[in-house]
């Protein structure tokens, strides 16, 4: 492509009903309003997607970007992502992950796929060839064996996507999973995929990622490479990866235990997950593309019952979270890891298939449902055999498992009995924070995020912060802008978790369009550093506040796209068990969220980002961001 | 002289900040492209583990050494 560089500088979009494969030129426009990877993904997908289609129908388009600085070397910048209608809330989907930068190698930055083949297919993407080829061979096989099947076939040198048994099943909480480790993990996005007869995607090429300045970008690389590594604690990440806040997030009571029931004791939990013993089955780093960091790890068990088990983990601290936390079950690296395996190579989210599971255990516990229901299997918090054959069930629909296979929004209404009082999820997805443990933009965030329950605004307020470092950090990073400052940092904790979550959701954005890593070693860097390079690197001039209201943008694209399917404020809301019961955790005791600053904080939120309080978007902000051609149906 | 050795292969993440760091920084181009890289990073055992090897025009500079976070590479004198 002539003109800018970063950039791949094409869209490839596949029709599965017709088999039509056609590249487009991405167009300036589109780079300047929403910059690339998520932004552009909601805009792509906004426009294929006709309003109330099924999530599950031919039309939904399933979407996948790498944002410009994707294949290049900035640091931390092999983030992708996909995007659907997620057949989990009904609204837009949005995933992350860092393995998918060989799009932009082969000449592509976005993949918009459509339709549904008549029979299963996978897509074999290298450079200008790009085929839709017969897939009977890999349907049916896990994630691992499709994935090795399709490396055997075309070459280790091939990127991976693809869905396993869960999402060929169309179960609800599918994923999609990269090179065998790394996911799409959240809003059923598998789902989509197995809709459209769709097994796997390959991708690998040879194309140039050429660099508009080359002398400024390289200045500018030095100096980000300079600040980045005299950061602390890059050792820490190294070693412990996202369990590295263990400690902290433990003594915060934010590790729900048993389907959010208490939380986790922090002496109980720092004890009995005892990192030393983690790196005793740590045997590497992995890391995403372009990352000197690696904070994933490669597992390898050594001795017990699963020993001989090997795998790549993306996120340590979910899956003791999920598969150690929610299911009661404390200290046993060995059958979290297993837990994980079985996701991994089935294909299905960790948080929303152990929040299914754990809300099956209280049920039963309760006397709810019992082994009639669950056809044999007698449930009980930390019983691991039971939880993997469950597991088992839910990704091929047999027995309770055809059940859980609707996801946390239906199958608690499938079973009624007052069992919907402990599905905890917001818009169908479970929730990674309990707000009574600590209200913090992350877990508040779960609440008005358009996807439903997960962290939109990632800052560092999810643990309690010492005076005058919020504003210190606001100002090393840039946001949020300094004229908003004494309304969004206030408060005993020094920020409003409803204002400081729209500026954070809008650069959390930004960092998901240009394909940045979210972790803090790379939040620390100053939005207009990042405008700079951009600059550099595509020879589009942006400053700061363009770079934010390009993620403005997108974030108000994707919540058109909510309204336009009919979302009301009334789901804006946490979960029942929030408001109702309180959380005990050691032996402290936080109560129940109060409804009036629940509401209180909503409003907030929307006040701050330019909404109306019933969650719809004014007019003047439709105009302010261009937005107008989007809300002729809203 | 100088060479660029890999010292400890299984440190590998397969972060590929080498090869990236090889196409951009000694390839006439200066764009990046791992397939103009002299440095190839190749899975094994189909496992998120690598290989490392290099291709006959690497020319000993080190730069991708200097980006190897991860302890695998170095550049030193030849013994
Ligand atoms: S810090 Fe972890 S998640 Fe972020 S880019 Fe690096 S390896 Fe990936
Ligand atoms: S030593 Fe220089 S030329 Fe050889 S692979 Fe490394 S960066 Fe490339
Ligand atoms: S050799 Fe070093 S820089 Fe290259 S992929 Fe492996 S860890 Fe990354």
């Amino acid at each position: 492509m002539e003109g800018y560089k970063g950039y791949a500088g094409d869209v490839l979009y596949i029709d599965l009903d017709t088999g039509s494969i056609a590249k487009k030129p991405l167009g300036q426009d589109l780079m300047r309003k929403f910059l690339g990877g998520a932004g552009i993904n909601a805009q792509l997908f906004y426009e294929s997607v006709k309003a109330h289609s099924d999530p599950l129908s031919p039309g939904n388009a399933l979407v996948f970007g790498a944002g410009p600085f994707v294949g290049t070397l900035i640091l931390g910048a092999g983030k992708c992502c996909a995007t659907a209608k997620s057949p989990v809330s009904g609204y837009i989907a949005n995933s992350v992950t860092g393995s998918l930068g060989n799009l932009k190698f082969a000449g592509y930055d976005h993949l918009v796929i459509t339709g549904k083949a008549d029979k299963p297919v996978y897509l074999k993407i290298y450079n200008d060839e790009v085929k839709i080829l017969d897939g009977n061979h890999i349907w049916g096989k896990d994630v691992w064996d499709a994935t090795d099947e399709l490396w055997k076939e075309l070459g280790g040198e091939y990127t991976i996507v693809t869905i396993g048994p869960a999402g060929e099943n169309l179960v609800m909480d599918a994923n999609i999973i990269v090179d065998k480790y790394a996911g799409f993990s959240r809003c059923g996005l598998g789902a989509v995929m197995g809709s459209k007869n769709l097994k796997a995607i390959a991708v690998y090429g040879t194309q140039d990622i050429g660099v508009a300045d080359v002398d400024r970008f390289s200045d500018l690389l030095e100096r980000y490479n300079k600040d980045f590594f005299s950061q602390r604690l890059l050792n820490e990440w190294r070693v412990y990866g996202t369990l590295i806040s263990l400690k902290p997030m433990a003594q915060t009571g934010l590790y729900p235990f048993k389907n959010y029931q208490e939380a986790v004791d922090p002496d109980e939990m720092i004890k009995s997950f005892d990192l030393e013993s983690f790196l005793e089955i740590k045997g590497g780093d992995v890391a995403c593309m372009a990352c000197p960091i690696g904070c994933k790890h490669f597992i390898q068990v050594k001795k017990g019952k699963y020993a001989g088990l090997t795998l790549s983990v993306g996120c340590a601290n979910a899956a003791m979270q999920t598969w150690g936390c929610y299911c009661g079950s404390l200290g046993d690296w060995e059958g979290v890891f297993k837990g994980a395996e079985l996701c991994n190579r089935l294909g299905l989210d960790y948080y929303n298939t152990s929040s299914l599971i754990s809300w099956a255990i209280e049920s039963y516990r309760r006397g709810i449902i019992d082994k009639k229901d669950t056809e044999g299997i007698e449930l009980d918090w930390g019983k691991a055999e039971a939880i993997q054959e469950l597991i088992q069930e839910i990704a091929y629909r047999r027995g309770f498992g055809e059940i859980l296979a609707c996801g946390l929004k239906e199958a608690p209404k499938r079973v009624g009995k007052g069992s919907e009082s402990y599905a905890v999820h917001i818009k169908g997805l479970s929730t990674p924070f309990d707000l009574r443990a600590r209200i913090s933009s992350e877990s508040f965030s779960q609440v008005i995020n358009v996807r439903g329950g997960h962290s939109s605004a990632v800052t560092v307020t999810m643990m309690p912060r010492s005076p005058g470092q919020m504003k210190r950090f606001a100002e090393r990073i840039g946001l949020p802008p300094k004229d908003v400052l004494d309304r969004v940092l206030t408060g005993p904790e020094e920020f409003n978790p409803g204002r400081i979550s729209k500026w954070f959701e809008d650069n959390v954005t930004v960092f998901d369009s240009l394909g940045i890593c979210q972790f803090p070693p790379f939040q620390r860097v100053n939005l207009s550093f990042w405008a700079e390079i951009y600059s550099a690197l595509t020879g589009i001039e942006m400053d700061a506040p363009s770079l934010l209201t390009a993620g403005e943008r997108a974030c108000n694209m994707r919540k058109a796209f909510s309204l336009r399917e009919g979302a009301t404020r009334e789901e804006d809301f946490p979960p029942k068990r929030f408001m109702t019961e309180a959380l005990k955790f050691g032996k402290e005791e936080r109560g129940p969220l109060k409804e009036e600053y629940v509401n209180e904080l909503i409003d907030d939120y929307y006040h701050e980002r330019g909404w109306n309080m019933d969650g719809t978007i004014s007019e003047e902000k439709i105009k302010e961001l261009e937005l107008n051609q989007y809300f002729g149906g809203v | 002289m100088n060479a660029t050795k890999v010292i400890a292969e299984e440190n590998c993440s397969g972060c590929l900040l080498c090869a990236l760091a090889c196409s951009f920084f000694n390839q006439p181009d200066r764009v990046f492209n791992l397939s103009k890289s002299q440095i190839k990073v190749e899975r094994i055992g189909g496992q998120n583990r690598f290989k490392i090897s290099f291709k006959e025009d690497c020319i000993e500079c080190g730069t991708c050494a200097d980006y190897c976070h991860y302890g695998v590479l170095s550049y030193q004198a030849l013994d």
